[in-house]
Parts: C-alpha cells; sequence; structure tokens
C-alpha cells in the first residue's frame, strides 16, 4: 500500500514538475498571453540597405589597407637581407690572435735585421771601432 | 540537422565574395535578428538595436567561409546574435550579473490570476492590461542576459531547448532553469505591480 503511494506522490510530483519545467509556452498560461502583447520591434525599411552599404565601405577600407598585410613580412625579409648583404665581414682571426701574429712578425724582422747587421760588422771586421762612424748602415 | 539548405548555399556564395546572396540572408533573417537584438536591448535603447543587428549581419558575412552545413543556421546565427548584444552590453556598463533568484513563487497565489480577460476587457481592464504589459518590458529589460536571451528565444523564435542550449553554450535543463527563473522574476514584478496598484 505504501509502495503505491510512493509511487502515487511520485507520479503526481513528476507530472507537476513537468508541467512547471517543460510546459513554458503553454498558450493558456497568461503570463504568455501578457508577452504576447508585447509589441514586437519593427525592423526599420532601410535595414537591408543600409546593412549593406556598411558591407561595401567596410570591404573598401579593408582592402584599402590589404597592402599591409604584405608589406609587413616584405619589409621584414628586406630588412633582414640588408642586415646579411650590409654588415662588414669579420676578420678571419680572432683580434688577440692578430695582434700576436703582429708582434710576433715585427719581433722576427727586427731579430733578423740584427743578424744581419752582425753580419755585416763581422764581415767588415772593425768592430766596434768604426761602428760609430759608419754612414753606410740604414735600417 | 540542416534546416534550409538555400542558406547554406547562400553563405556560400557569400563567402565567395558574392553581396546578392548576402542581400537575400539579411532579408529573409532581419526581422527574427533585429527583433531579438531589440528585445534584449530593451526599449530604452531600441535605437542601438540597428547598429548590433547589423554587426550581426556582418560577422555572418566575414564567417560565412567557416559554416558548416551540418549545423542548423538558426542556431549558428544567433549565437553570433548572442556574441554581439553581449558584447555591446558589456561595452555599454549595462551587463547585469546572473544572480539566482532567493525566492520562488512555488505554491503562492499566481498574480496572473486577477488579470482582466482581454476578451472580456472593458477600459478599464483594457488600460489595466496595458501598464502590466509595459511593467513587463521593463521586467523583461532587467532580467540577466542568459534568462532574458532564453526567454526571447522560446517565447518569440520559438526554439526548442535544445537550440537554445547550443545558442547559450549551456544544457538544456539549464536552459530549463534559466527559462524558470526568468519567469518567475517576471511574475513577482507583475505581483509587485499589481499590489501596488
Amino acid at each position: 500500500m505504501s509502495i503505491c503511494r510512493a509511487l502515487d506522490f511520485s507520479a503526481t510530483f513528476l507530472s507537476v514538475t513537468g508541467f512547471i519545467i517543460n510546459d513554458m509556452n503553454d498558450k493558456r498560461d497568461p503570463l504568455d498571453a501578457l508577452l504576447r502583447e508585447i509589441p514586437a520591434p519593427s525592423t526599420p525599411p532601410w535595414f537591408a540597405a543600409k546593412t549593406v552599404a556598411r558591407l561595401r565601405r567596410e570591404r573598401r577600407i579593408g582592402s584599402g589597407w590589404r597592402w599591409l598585410r604584405w608589406a609587413v613580412p616584405v619589409s621584414a625579409c628586406v630588412l633582414a637581407l640588408l642586415l646579411v648583404v650590409g654588415t662588414p665581414h669579420q676578420p678571419a682571426v680572432p683580434p688577440r690572435v692578430a695582434i700576436d701574429h703582429a708582434v710576433g712578425s715585427a719581433d722576427d724582422e727586427l731579430v733578423a735585421a740584427l743578424e744581419e747587421f752582425v753580419a755585416y760588422v763581422e764581415e767588415q771586421d772593425q768592430w766596434p771601432l768604426e761602428l760609430a762612424g759608419s754612414s753606410q748602415l740604414s735600417w | 540537422m540542416m534546416d534550409a539548405p538555400e542558406e547554406a548555399a547562400w553563405l556560400q556564395r557569400a563567402a565567395e565574395g558574392d553581396e546578392s546572396a548576402f542581400v537575400l540572408l539579411v532579408e529573409k533573417h532581419q526581422d527574427r535578428v533585429y527583433g531579438t537584438v531589440a528585445r534584449m536591448l530593451g526599449q530604452d535603447h531600441v535605437s542601438e538595436a540597428e547598429d548590433v543587428a547589423q554587426q550581426v549581419f556582418l560577422r555572418v558575412f566575414r564567417a560565412a567561409g567557416r559554416y558548416r552545413p551540418e549545423a542548423k543556421f538558426t542556431t549558428w546565427l544567433f549565437t553570433i546574435c548572442r556574441n554581439c548584444v553581449w558584447t555591446h552590453l558589456k561595452k555599454a556598463g549595462r551587463w547585469h550579473r546572473d544572480e539566482p533568484v532567493s525566492g520562488e513563487d512555488g505554491g503562492e497565489l499566481d498574480p496572473l490570476d486577477a488579470l482582466p480577460d482581454p476578451e472580456a476587457a472593458d477600459a478599464a481592464s483594457g488600460m489595466l492590461r496595458k501598464e502590466m504589459v509595459g511593467t513587463l518590458e521593463k521586467a523583461i529589460a532587467e532580467l540577466p542576459e542568459s534568462q532574458r536571451m532564453a526567454l526571447i528565444l522560446r517565447q518569440y523564435e520559438q526554439l526548442d531547448y535544445e537550440e537554445i542550449a547550443r545558442v547559450l553554450d549551456q544544457s538544456v535543463p539549464g536552459v530549463k532553469s534559466l527559462l524558470f527563473r526568468a519567469r518567475t522574476r517576471l511574475r513577482a514584478a507583475l505581483d509587485e505591480y499589481l499590489q501596488g496598484t
């Protein structure tokens, strides 16, 4: 008996809930009747024409700026190319090595010149008396 | 699922830049879009409806290439419409907070039971009815946006719950709840008006 009552109650509850939730658009509902009495907004007669005109205007403006879509990547490419081509070439050796190399070369030349000088003096066998008065020496 | 193959064809042509197809689309759906936008913005801001409705169609044109005929066109259109209205209301600073209704009218007497029958109405009751419609319009304008949109789509556009759910990005029970809350608020507003008169 109690099960039957419970089932009956459930059915009543579901039907009431269903009425409330699902039957929102019931034409007998006074609220719906009032809602239907609210005047419908009327579309202005020029609406379609103005919309198309606005579309054309926006497309024209859009096409006017379309070059910008290409200008940006093209400018970036040109700039990159200029950077690559226009940059002066770096020295083949690092600066430090270049200095060392330059100093080494100068030393070699000096040593060679001194050796040449010593050889010259020994060859003349006038060391060191005639050294001061010699005018033939040249660096 | 596709409700109108001609819309799909028009959209395809519009996506290729055909303005005449766009005109056909506008002419067919302008009343629905304009009506929904105007109702969403409310009678105090109906002058803005034209601009927002135009934005809806311009977005339709721009997004025409992305439309898939598997989707129902009206759902797609009203989703764009909803986005435009939402954006406009937020920009204008007229966005309501969607808060739950604290008191519901379950078990209470319906204030509308006292409403005079329109067919048997005399001049006084006709006036009362007119004022109630005005009160209802104001109450609709004060509903939170989701509730208002759900009510408009259901009441005036006769969309089914599944469609409204897709437009509002909600579940079907969520839409039913929105509608229930909206109607509860409207009844409460009318009740307040009737008690004041």
